[in-house]
């Protein structure tokens, strides 16, 4: 399969299932919200070192958000709902209640909870008060620029990290160009988030390692320095490989992204040196969702 | 929307216990059994029968009409379903409801909503002393739920009130808010002293112009300063359910009292700010 000239190959991407919740943040202007929300959802590139994955999935229009402010919506994935809250609960009080002006409120609604105001709240010492305002309970801290609002608690759902495809190029600037109109293309689809900077890892990794204590290690198969050294996966002529990571809250919306994702970096990849498109796994013996390229793509 | 409907068969001076008399309950029964459900009249228990007449139709809403006003408690084991009465009803509205909704057109005497636990209830016109209070047995007034009063409400008004939202268009009169201990009260015409006397904590919004000159002498309540408070949005939002949007503050910047401070209480009182310098604009659903 062809798109544009560039070669997809017929593998899959391996993904995981992981477990999301998502918030609305909220502030006097867009820009504080986008500050708070970029705190939040930074040092979150992996589960592995960081906690959890977050991103911003999309602003929202005043119209839209439960106080009639400018919002940020961020996406938090990890491994576990007990990882989950400490995250969220953690980045809320150091990122969100920190900063100027926000409120932050629960985005996705669901049995499973995630605690966030409920534990928040005691940062008021006993001055916090309680509001129930349409089934729904708010706190609202005392702080110096006023009150700092939080829902009770947001929910959280099953969900699906790992989705990814690996552009490969005949060069560096020609990888990222590829990358870059990815990116653009896949911001504007809802639910998912792309958790690496700028959307895309440059240090993709493989399971093991010849020391012990690591749990992972470079993708020697797609680095272009070790081609001569190793079981090589780049195609001749590919001297850069970069992988775009996506988590979603489901399947189909990972599915979506990749698709976009893949379409947007073909477009015009070709002439910037993009020769082929890949897909990131195990061997489809770790992860339970399986991408294939020729299936999202047909 | 097709109903089932109950019409007051003659007026009488009984006092009718209609505690039982709920959508939940009769949409489920046929006719006859309907009119055979027993209901207490001045303590003797009689088929309800007997008071109404029942006509029938798919039984999508309940309504009752007719001379109502010796009818107590009406809605009270409201569970779900729509309840709406033609006609002025007597004490214990919606006393204990847990969920539904129930539209009142015309007005409702002493105790209503007094236990309210969740749903949704209107009062077209006018209610008694009492209301949404706390009522023996119970320690606390009403704990959950939503009570709107299109007209004024009587003394005593949201006593020991624990949770809830309610809306009065009109005026309130002496001694609400006493002992308030959690809770959202918006008043849109005059409110009276004494007020808020003991408050523990809740929410008072006051929107009536005239409740301007309390500002400065409710007795145990801090002077009005001027704050922003970002929950007012979110509840501007909901009040715009039940009130039109010329009424409700535009803006976050408001002036407020804390108290009641002689019992440590921690209520406010907000009266909507004359200070509109450069407010926050509140975005209108």
């Amino acid at each position: 399969m062809e798109i544009n000239k560039v070669r997809i190959e017929d593998t899959f991407a391996e993904a995981f299932p992981m477990t999301a919740t998502r918030l609305i943040i909220t502030a006097a202007d867009r820009f504080w919200a986008q500050r708070a929300a970029e705190s939040m959802t930074g040092f979150a590139t992996s589960v592995i070192g960081c906690g959890c994955e977050a991103g911003i999935e999309r602003e929202v229009a005043p119209r839209e958000s439960p106080d009639g402010r400018p919002g940020i919506s961020v996406l938090i994935f990890s491994v576990s709902g007990k990882q989950l809250e400490k995250q969220v609960v953690t980045r809320v009080g150091q990122c969100v209640l920190t900063c100027p002006s926000t409120s932050v409120f629960a985005g996705m609604r669901g049995e499973k909870k995630v605690a966030l105001g409920s534990h928040l709240r005691f940062f008021g010492d006993g001055f916090q008060i309680s509001k129930v305002i349409d089934d729904r309970r708010y706190w609202r801290v005392p702080v110096m620029d006023g009150e700092f609002v939080c829902e009770e608690s947001t929910s959280r759902c099953k969900a699906v990290g790992g989705g990814n495809f690996l552009v490969l190029s005949e060069s560096l600037t020609g990888a990222l160009k590829s990358c870059e109109a990815a990116m653009q293309a896949m911001r504007q689809i809802p639910n998912v988030i792309m958790p690496f900077p700028g959307g895309v890892a440059r240090s993709g990794s493989k399971v093991g390692s010849k020391y012990k204590s690591l749990s992972a290690s470079t993708n020697d198969a797609f680095c272009p320095t070790l081609r001569p050294v190793t079981n090589s996966l780049l195609p001749d002529g590919v001297t850069a490989a970069l992988e775009v990571v996506i988590d979603g809250v489901d399947e189909a919306d990972v599915s979506r992204a990749m698709r976009v994702g893949i379409h947007a970096a073909c477009e015009s990849g070709y002439r910037h040196g993009l020769r082929a498109i890949t897909g990131g796994n195990y061997g489809g013996k770790l992860g339970p969702f399986h991408f294939h390229l020729h299936e999202i793509l047909g | 929307m097709s109903q089932l409907t109950l019409k007051r068969r003659r007026e009488s001076t009984q006092k009718l216990n209609l505690f039982a008399v709920v959508p939940n309950l009769l949409c489920e029964l046929p006719s006859d059994e309907i009119e055979q459900l027993l209901v207490r009249a001045d303590d003797v228990l009689t088929p309800l029968g007997e008071h109404f007449e029942v006509v029938d139709g798919a039984r999508e809403q309940l309504v009752i009409e007719g001379e109502l006003e010796n009818c107590e408690a009406i809605g009270g084991g409201m569970r779900s379903g729509v309840l709406k009465v033609h006609g002025s009803v007597g004490n214990h509205l919606a006393s204990s409801m847990r969920g539904g909704t129930l539209y009142v057109d015309g007005s409702a005497k002493k105790f209503a909503c007094s236990n309210l636990l969740a749903g949704a209830v209107e009062v077209s016109q006018n209610v008694g002393d009492y209301a949404a209070g706390a009522v023996e047995p119970n320690s606390k007034g009403m704990r959950g739920g939503t009570f709107v009063v299109r007209g004024n409400a009587g003394r005593w008004l949201a006593t020991r009130m624990r949770r809830g939202t309610v809306v009065v268009c009109g005026d309130v009169k002496e001694a609400a808010f006493t002992r308030m201990l959690a809770g959202t009260v918006v008043v849109c015409g005059a409110a009276k002293m004494p007020l808020a006397t003991a408050m523990k904590r809740g929410t008072i919004l006051l929107l009536g112009e005239s409740n301007a000159d309390m500002k400065a002498c409710v007795p145990g309540f801090t002077a009005a300063e001027t704050v922003e408070l970002s929950f007012l949005p979110i509840l501007i939002r909901q009040l715009q359910q039940y009130l039109p949007v010329e009424i409700l503050p535009s803006s976050a910047r408001v002036q407020r009292s804390i108290g009641d401070r002689a019992d440590g209480g921690q209520g406010e009182l907000i009266w909507c700010s004359t200070d509109q310098a450069t407010p926050p604009h509140i975005a209108t659903s």
